[in-house]
């Protein structure tokens, strides 16, 4: 009995070091670059003014809206996200419109990679055309400089906190641009996202955030633009 | 005993470790894709919409008419159309999530979809729209009567055409795969509301390449 007591003992230390060990692995602390020549600057403030729609499976602390927005409940979709928003340049002025799907990623990993959240970007810039982005974002900073000690330890909130979270799924570590319609057809580019959080609270979590996504477009490649001549012919 | 202590904690350690690697953080219900091969190759697969049940929100210009509500954000702003559905696999379940964007560009109306469908991978595809108004069209020549139930069978061809529809990104399952679609509303009803009632099938198209 009383080896079998030193052993769980030893097994519950090594388990406290093995967590202790992964929380403040350097690994998963992972920011994003920078881009610093975008071409295009879209922002918005979450949750507020800016948010046209935000739904979810209930797995959230950010209140879904409109109130009567349905509920992801089904088994199969519970996990995402959908957030509509306006995007506003850097002037202030309302550019164009996105719905966000977020879902957390299959290539979540707590040694060398850590929390990763997939997002996809569906961005429309009226009378002008649409765009997807599709961007990984490493969500562990933000858990271990924020939620964790705010809401779970007790520590007081001191803020605004910057992140650049987006991590890939380009090798540079950049997001993907593909253009879908209209101007953005035959482009394809890059981005990144910056958040600040501005205010967090243990009781109510999230309180302002703002968003920033920077996206640059490679110049069309030759075959690009002939494809996207074909198509106007047609 | 310090053998047994150091072979313990070893153990734990190297198990929360090993549990920080392995273990599936997340994994997603996945359910079995109703595809087919089509003769000439690829694979067929079509998703459903049906509503009102799936639909999630519609915010739009005033020009969208029935498909939406004019949110104030979209005023002074070139005609657009932001709709999003819950997305149901041919046998009805509900698999995934759908965005599709239209809007007016400099070489007429465009729409683009996104398919989310966890566990699977993603689908964007765009095509051009020939004739945006289709659906307010083939409901007035039905009978219907703006304020009014209507009751009917329509079958309205939005994209009719699979040749004129792209490919702009996919990832996963779908990542490499060239992709086309054609997408069909049948219409039952509208509500005196101005609610939709019906079925939104996009039947898609995948090869190997572009």
């Amino acid at each position: 009995m009383k080896y079998l007591l030193i052993a769980f003992f030893g097994l519950l230390l090594g388990v406290a070091a093995g967590a202790v060990s992964i929380y403040y692995n350097p690994l998963t602390d992972t920011s994003g670059p920078a881009l610093r020549d975008a071409q295009h600057t879209f922002a918005y403030a979450t949750p507020g003014g800016d948010s046209l729609l935000l739904t979810h499976g209930g797995r959230s602390s950010l209140p879904r809206h409109p109130s009567d927005a349905p509920e992801l409940w089904e088994s199969t979709i519970s996990e995402l996200t959908l957030e509509v928003v306006r995007l506003k340049d850097a002037a202030g002025q309302q550019t164009a419109f996105a719905t966000r799907t977020s879902l957390p990623s299959e290539q979540t990993e707590w040694l060398t990679k850590g929390a990763i959240m997939s997002d996809y970007w569906l961005v429309t810039v009226p009378g002008e055309g649409s765009f997807f982005v599709h961007s990984e974002s490493n969500l562990a900073p933000l858990l271990k400089q924020v939620i964790v000690p705010v809401r779970y330890l007790g520590q007081p909130w001191s803020g605004p906190v910057d992140f650049a979270p987006t991590v890939g799924p380009a090798l540079d570590q950049h997001a993907q641009v593909s253009g879908a319609t209209g101007r953005f057809a035959a482009l394809q580019g890059r981005a990144v996202e910056s958040l600040r959080l501005e205010k967090f609270s243990a009781a109510r979590g999230t309180e302002a955030l703002q968003r920033r996504l920077h996206v640059e477009f490679y110049a069309p490649s030759e075959e690009a633009v002939a494809e996207a001549e074909l198509e106007a012919e047609r | 005993m310090t053998r047994l202590f150091l072979l313990g904690l070893l153990l734990g350690f190297a198990g929360v470790l090993g549990a920080g690697h392995f273990y599936p953080w997340v994994a997603y219900e996945r359910l079995p894709s109703q595809t087919s091969v089509v003769a000439n190759g690829g694979r067929a697969e079509t998703f459903l919409i049906r509503l009102p049940a799936d639909r999630i929100a519609a915010i739009g210009t005033a020009d969208a008419s029935l498909r939406s509500i004019a949110a104030p954000a979209l005023t002074d702003v070139e005609p657009v159309l932001l709709e999003h559905f819950k997305l149901r696999g041919a046998d009805g379940s509900v698999i995934g999530l759908a965005a599709r964007h239209r809007t007016a560009t400099g070489d007429g109306t465009a729409i683009g979809w996104s398919l989310v469908i966890p566990g699977r991978g993603v689908m964007t595809m765009a095509a051009p729209l020939l004739a945006p108004t289709a659906i307010q069209t083939a409901l007035a020549n039905g009978g219907h009567i703006a304020g009014q139930n209507w009751a009917g069978n329509l079958e309205v061809a939005i994209v009719p055409d699979a040749g004129l529809t792209r490919t702009i990104a996919t990832s996963a399952e779908f990542q490499g795969l060239s992709l086309s679609f054609t997408e069909q509303w049948s219409l039952t009803g509208v509500s005196d509301a101005g609610e939709l009632r019906g079925t939104i099938r996009l039947q898609t198209v995948a090869r190997r390449g572009t």
